[in-house]
């Protein structure tokens, strides 16, 4: 990012490949409308463009493409009606996770058709709260630690410990059947 | 178990599919990522040659003044250190260290820029004080005049000195050199 803000186009090259693709799943699998999904993939990457200068390199690149990213995105859910407490407030009605010890002993069912798991697993990520959803993609797609998914979204880390677990949970029971 | 699990989970979420953004989009973004490094602030793009250029006006001129006055106080200070007793062989071109290290005393100094005054206020004498006739080299004359054996011309101009520079004391050093034993 340095070098690209000297001047160097072919650095930002380097690290738009790399971090394209993560990026892309992550706004697209929380804003779920296609459309609206590029337009803001788009616009974060503006950002960084505009932000070149007053970049500093004070943690990895990735957690401050993710910040820029949870910004944009809080913002557009503002737009669409969300307040803030709604996107970060974990689901107070959901029951709490089921204990691993618990889950040994509900065996899971497997399902003799991958596709039909796929698809669980993929409504149940749309099912998710946002802010539930939003740490188990920075996890997945941006290789975010706890602690750098709980600086991208100014929050602390056990908080998106809790959010992590409970996401992780409800994927699980939808993998499960 | 736990972990295993959660291995199963992201193995199972990346099977969902791996999209990307489309080509365009990549196209479009690339794009504006080159319009921004070709068009960095201005006072960016001079930064670095203006901080070059600066550095270079700064020590030519350093230098140029060093040698300036290097070569005054060479001047200044030779003309002793040649009428004196044991003048050792001088470098054919003294360092700036070496001009640092022949500064006159303070003293001497005041004496000299005093003495300067005095002369430029006398009457006839319409141009500011040379190099050539300094007190130090006016003394260092005499002293070569002494040497010589031309003692009336040697007193004839050293009592003129002693009008001219009143206040001006002359090293013991010196003295011994420019009267009449």
């Amino acid at each position: 990012m340095l070098a690209y803000a000297a001047g160097d186009a072919a650095a930002f090259e380097t690290l738009y490949a790399r971090h394209k693709g993560g990026l892309y799943r992550f706004v697209l699998r929380g804003i779920k409308e296609r459309g609206i999904a590029e337009e803001l993939f788009q616009e974060i990457w503006m950002r960084v463009i505009e932000a070149r200068l007053r970049y500093a390199p004070q943690a990895r690149f990735s957690t401050w493409l993710y910040t820029i990213a949870h910004n944009r995105m809080v913002d557009h859910w503002r737009k669409r009606g969300l307040s803030l407490v709604s996107l970060e407030r974990d689901d107070p009605d959901d029951p709490a996770p089921p204990e691993p010890a618990a889950q040994a002993a509900r065996e899971p069912q497997r399902q003799a058709e991958t596709n039909q798991q796929l698809e669980r697993l993929a409504r149940a990520l749309e099912a998710l709260p946002p802010a539930q959803r939003e740490v188990f993609l920075m996890r997945e797609e941006g290789g975010l630690s706890l602690a750098e998914i709980a600086s991208a979204t100014a929050s602390n880390e056990e908080a998106v410990k809790s959010r992590l677990r409970y996401a992780v949970g409800k994927l699980r029971e939808a993998l499960d059947g | 178990m736990a972990e295993r699990e959660d291995d199963k989970l992201a193995e199972r979420y990346r099977a969902l599919g791996r999209d990307e953004p489309p080509h365009e989009l990549d196209a479009r973004i690339l794009a504006a990522s080159r319009r921004a490094a070709r068009s960095r602030p201005g006072w960016r793009r001079w930064y670095l040659p203006l901080s070059i250029a600066a550095v270079l006006v700064l020590s030519v001129g350093v230098t140029l003044r060093l040698q300036h006055e290097g070569a005054d106080l060479a001047g200044q200070v030779r003309a002793p250190a040649e009428a004196g007793k044991a003048p050792a062989a001088a470098p054919a071109a003294p360092s700036a260290a070496d001009n640092v290290m022949r500064v006159p005393a303070p003293e001497l100094r005041l004496e000299k820029q005093k003495s300067s005054q005095e002369a430029t206020a006398q009457p006839g004498r319409s141009s500011p004080e040379s190099a050539e006739d300094s007190p130090e080299r006016l003394l260092a004359r005499i002293a070569e005049l002494r040497r010589e054996g031309h003692d009336a011309e040697a007193d004839r101009r050293l009592a003129e000195f002693r009008r001219r520079f009143p206040d001006y004391r002359i090293p013991q050093a010196l003295r011994d050199e420019v009267e009449r034993r």
